[in-house]
């Protein structure tokens, strides 16, 4: 009886521990990525060169950990998933997750290089959210309030997510533009014509042009 | 290493958890018969947009104090209320063709011409082009164009603006009047655009393709 009660006990308590982890909704969730970029951002002068690049380096240490990437490049494959081989996957995954980084990093921090045309982020409220398929999937809608030559913009971003233990992002979707579905469309083009290698080479030279310093560090007129 | 390879490649077809309708992806993309020829007057475009439109825009940007660029804005905005009044109409939004009218009327006389936007804090500008009339008529896009330094298009759109010139006041200018009030308007907006299409074609595989799918998904229906 003893026995029972300890096993019990140590059901509830690893019970309790996963709650803890799922407890987590999805638009809290995402409410705590905001606050942890604006954090980033906030902290920061991003047209200053050499903070420039610490604030890149924290954005995408929060990007590695809450972004499935396994998950972005399979979505981008679409049906060409079925046909590349392991290695070939695993390639993809390292090589499109870099990209993916760039994008991110320079969205968020606006067009660096151009100094009088930097967007200012005031706020990113959470409007909602919707489950599918048993709360597995979630995406959570929000509104970015932006400043920009003396003007206010409001944005619409989708976030996508995908529950493991713990949410993570798979797509999001700026005024109905979908990261993923855009890579989607380029990634179906170039292999109705080549193969998966020929868009491996293409993605590799694609991200050393990428590396280029002059390409990255903001430029002073 | 990812542990991607460890899924069975049965599992790795995906169907999208929030598609209402799964096919609707693709009916959206627009047709493009012309591709080849598409393509350089996209390389065209781009040669355009860098050499030319990019330095013009920036030095224009540096010259021009904000105020200025404001009022020109709503000059060139308020010209375009006619159409906007007549495609209301046509699609039957009686309360986009009252502020269009009300717009119109009211900028042009207090708002010295156009340039101030006095009506704006009462009547928001609700843009109606004769694209979106065919939409709501039930026309299809037709195909895909990619027009000399204007950019993404299609067969719909440009017979939409096209009608639309007809209401606009440049067409019963002189033509040096009209081209020169179109390239000031154009210079004068197009600075947010050049960027936006930097950013996309900086992290593109395929440039022409990232940007017809933007086209597809913001173009000409919804300005």
């Amino acid at each position: 009886m003893k026995k029972v009660f300890l096993i019990s006990l140590i059901a509830l308590f690893v019970f309790t521990g996963v709650e803890e982890v799922q407890a987590m909704s999805p638009d809290e969730f995402i409410e705590e990525k905001i606050a942890e970029v604006l954090a980033i951002l906030g902290d920061t002068d991003p047209v200053d060169a050499i903070q420039a690049d610490t604030v890149q380096q924290r954005l995408i240490e929060t990007l590695e950990a809450d972004f499935d990437f396994e998950e972005m490049t399979l979505r981008t494959l679409g049906p060409y998933a079925r046909q590349i081989t392991d290695e070939q996957l695993d390639e993809m995954i390292d090589l499109f997750s870099e990209l993916l980084k760039e994008v991110y990093v320079n969205r968020i921090t606006g067009d660096l290089a151009d100094v009088d045309g930097v967007y200012e982020i005031r706020a990113i409220d959470v409007d909602g959210f919707e489950e599918r398929r048993d709360g597995t999937y979630a995406r959570v809608f929000t509104t970015a309030r932006l400043y920009w030559d003396d003007d206010d913009y409001n944005a619409k971003i989708t976030y996508y997510l995908i529950k493991h233990d713990d949410w993570k992002i798979y797509d999001f979707e700026v005024e109905g533009i979908s990261l993923i579905r855009n890579y989607r469309r380029q990634f179906d083009n170039i292999l109705a014509r080549q193969s998966i290698a020929d868009l491996l080479k293409l993605l590799r030279e694609h991200i050393q042009k990428e590396e280029l310093p002059d390409e990255i560090v903001p430029e002073f007129e | 290493m990812s542990s991607a390879a460890a899924r069975t490649r049965q599992e790795r077809g995906f169907s999208d958890p929030f598609a209402e309708d799964p096919e609707a992806e693709d009916r959206e993309i627009i047709a493009d018969p012309l591709e080849p020829v598409n393509r350089r007057i996209f390389a065209f475009n781009d040669r355009f947009y860098t050499y030319v439109a990019d330095p013009v825009t920036r030095g224009y940007e540096t010259v021009t104090p904000r105020p200025v660029r404001r009022s020109i804005g709503n000059f060139f905005n308020n010209l375009r209320e006619p159409f906007h009044f007549v495609n209301s109409i046509l699609q039957g939004r009686g309360e986009d063709a009252h502020h269009a009218f009300g717009r119109f009327v009211v900028n042009s006389t207090f708002g010295v011409g156009g340039l101030i936007d006095v009506a704006g804090e009462h009547l928001d500008q609700r843009p109606r082009n004769f694209n979106q009339t065919l939409a709501t008529w039930g026309v299809g896009d037709g195909f895909y164009i990619v027009l000399p330094v204007a950019g993404p298009s299609s067969l719909r759109a440009s017979s939409g603006s096209l009608v639309d010139s007809f209401m606009h006041p440049f067409y019963y200018q002189e033509a040096e009047v009209a081209v020169a009030g179109r390239t000031l308007e154009g210079v004068n907006t197009a600075r947010p655009y050049l960027r936006e299409y930097d950013n996309l074609k900086r992290f593109a595989l395929d440039p022409y393709i990232a940007v017809k799918d933007v086209y597809e998904r913001t173009g000409g229906v919804i300005e």
